[in-house]
């Protein structure tokens, strides 16, 4: 699902930002990557939605090679990922139906799918009511399960998460792992990227500690809900 | 791209104009305030173009034959036979000199390429005319009627390019027959230098001005586009192709360019058509016929319609093109 080999990334300011990183994430996992701010996180995510390419090393998600993708096959590859980011990115000028039936209009979705579709998936995110509102009608938490339906909908084997929780209240945060949690046990792929120790240690899983742009723990650690 | 996206597409570009409106309002005042500068100034340029060219057609170029009895005279002179005078000829013939004046009529219509129109005025006709001018005393040439009517033939010539009528003009006075040739050669070289002169700064003033719209248009759609280039983003982050992203801008440019056409359009039609009326209500007689000479709107509304649609739709779209390409790549 995503393969980095001896991955190094140096950004144009010759600030080195990732130092030889090896991973792998298979399908079906559910991986936590920790790390405070500067550690290289952010980093790691541009690599992997293709915004930005490795200064060495291979990157590969969902089958893609991303040092070689042509520029043309770069919308085809998002498709086929899910990315929820810490600042929701919703459209402003859309209703929580069209950013969500966004996605899936890239695809040439027919509109009688379209019509289906969504309903369900913001049915699914308790968010069968808000429909018709605008992003900054609603809450916060709210924004955010809009752009987790938007990632969701195109129903994508990969699912990136990019401080999910990092724009919302504590107690709507663990709300929102809930839900990748149980995205992730319907099959699909989930990467989480957070700064939030408590999360993880909450919700326990496969951890991968970065610091300074390398990997310096990674393995999995039983939560304290663990059977719950 | 298929027809349901296309469809989608289409009326979220026209959507925007509304959920941006402030930004359409200011795109919209500054396409047609371009427009509206540009429109004028080519008016301008054009009526002063069409008011010389009314004042060279008004010029004209008279060529003098000899009287009859002088280019007898003339030829007696010469050592050559001279010919038989009208009043000798007997009735039923053509005289020679009638003769002669179609003759030279056909030379001074094919002198050179010059020649738009070639009027022949008897001396008859001369005098009447000169009776007419003189108006209550004109009855004091009615003893010059019939053989003692001393005007000569004449032409009139009119000349199409009045920047060489120096040239026409001894070409004409070379003709056989001809005595003298009449023309306002100080007031052609003025007009053709008016000419010249509108020629150059008018059109200087409209190709600048095109050069500033533009680069005004393409501010503006710039600061449309920077304002919403977080949209653009998370659109290529959810995998939108740049056709898809770019096709709602290219039909808000359109939009942009046809309200502002035809706004501009409106505007220069009420505003020329009052300041028209307003100067043929109150100026004096003199600027009256000055103004005569004046294009009517209905003349140029089908040039300068196509002339605005075309160019601000052009704008438009190829602002959104340029403007959208470089918050595009990520």
């Amino acid at each position: 699902m995503i393969d980095l080999v001896d991955v190094s990334f140096t950004y144009d300011n010759q600030t080195p930002a990732l130092d030889n990183i090896n991973l792998h994430v298979d399908k079906g996992e559910f991986a936590f990557i920790v790390g405070s701010s500067g550690a290289g996180k952010s980093s790691i995510i541009k690599l992997l939605l293709r915004e930005k390419v490795a200064t060495s090393g291979t990157v590969t998600v969902n089958g893609y090679n991303l040092n070689e993708i042509k520029a043309k096959k770069i919308p085809e590859f998002r498709r086929t990922l899910g990315v929820v980011f810490q600042d929701f990115r919703l459209i402003p000028t859309l209703n929580v139906f069209d950013n969500v039936a966004f996605s899936l209009r890239v695809t040439d979705a027919s509109n009688r799918y379209i019509r289906s579709r969504v309903p369900y998936i913001l049915n699914l995110m308790g968010l069968a009511d808000k429909a018709k509102r605008f992003p900054h009608e609603i809450s916060g938490g709210e924004q955010q399960r809009v752009a987790l339906a938007r990632a969701l909908v195109n129903d994508p084997p990969l699912i990136i998460a990019d401080e999910p929780t990092g724009n919302v209240d504590p107690e709507l945060s663990y709300e929102i792992v809930d839900l990748l949690k149980g995205i992730n046990e319907c099959g699909t792929t989930i990467l989480m990227v957070t700064h939030e120790h408590d999360i993880v240690r909450h919700f326990g899983g496969r951890t991968i500690s970065i610091e300074h742009g390398k990997v310096v723990f990674d393995e999995f650690i039983g939560g304290r809900n663990e059977g719950k | 791209m298929k027809g349901n996206s296309f469809k989608y597409l289409l009326k979220q570009g026209v959507k925007s104009l509304w959920s941006n409106r402030m930004m359409t309002l200011a795109s919209v005042g500054v396409l047609t305030a371009c427009l509206l500068i540009v429109g004028f100034a080519v008016l301008l340029t054009e009526n002063i173009n069409n008011m010389v060219k009314y004042m060279e057609d008004q010029n004209e170029v008279v060529a003098f034959m000899y009287t009859e009895a002088d280019y007898h005279d003339k030829m007696e002179a010469e050592g050559q036979t001279p010919f038989t005078l009208s009043s000798e000829t007997p009735e039923g013939e053509t005289s020679w000199w009638s003769e002669f004046i179609e003759e030279t009529q056909q030379k001074i219509e094919t002198v050179d390429d010059n020649i738009q129109e070639v009027t022949f005025v008897s001396k008859e006709e001369g005098l009447q005319q000169q009776k007419e001018q003189w108006g209550e005393k004109g009855s004091l040439l009615d003893d010059y009627q019939g053989e003692e009517n001393p005007l000569p033939d004449s032409f009139v010539v009119k000349i199409k390019d009045l920047s060489r009528l120096s040239q026409t003009k001894s070409s004409l006075e070379q003709i056989e027959g001809i005595e003298s040739v009449r023309a306002a050669d100080s007031v052609a070289n003025t007009l053709t230098d008016i000419k010249r002169l509108v020629n150059i700064v008018g059109w200087s003033i409209v190709a600048a001005l095109v050069i500033v719209s533009l680069v005004i248009i393409t501010n503006t759609i710039r600061a449309t586009i920077f304002s919403r280039r977080k949209e653009l983003n998370i659109m290529k982050y959810v995998g939108a192709t740049n056709s898809f992203i770019r096709l709602p801008f290219i039909v808000e440019g359109i939009c942009l360019g046809l309200i502002s056409a035809v706004i501009a359009y409106l505007c220069i039609w009420l505003g020329y058509s009052y300041v028209l009326g307003t100067f043929l209500d109150q100026a004096s007689s003199w600027l009256q016929s000055a103004f005569a000479s004046i294009i009517p709107f209905q003349n140029v509304a089908l040039d300068l319609g196509a002339f605005f649609l075309i160019s601000s739709v052009a704008i438009g779209v190829l602002g959104s093109i340029v403007s959208i390409r470089n918050h595009i790549r990520v």
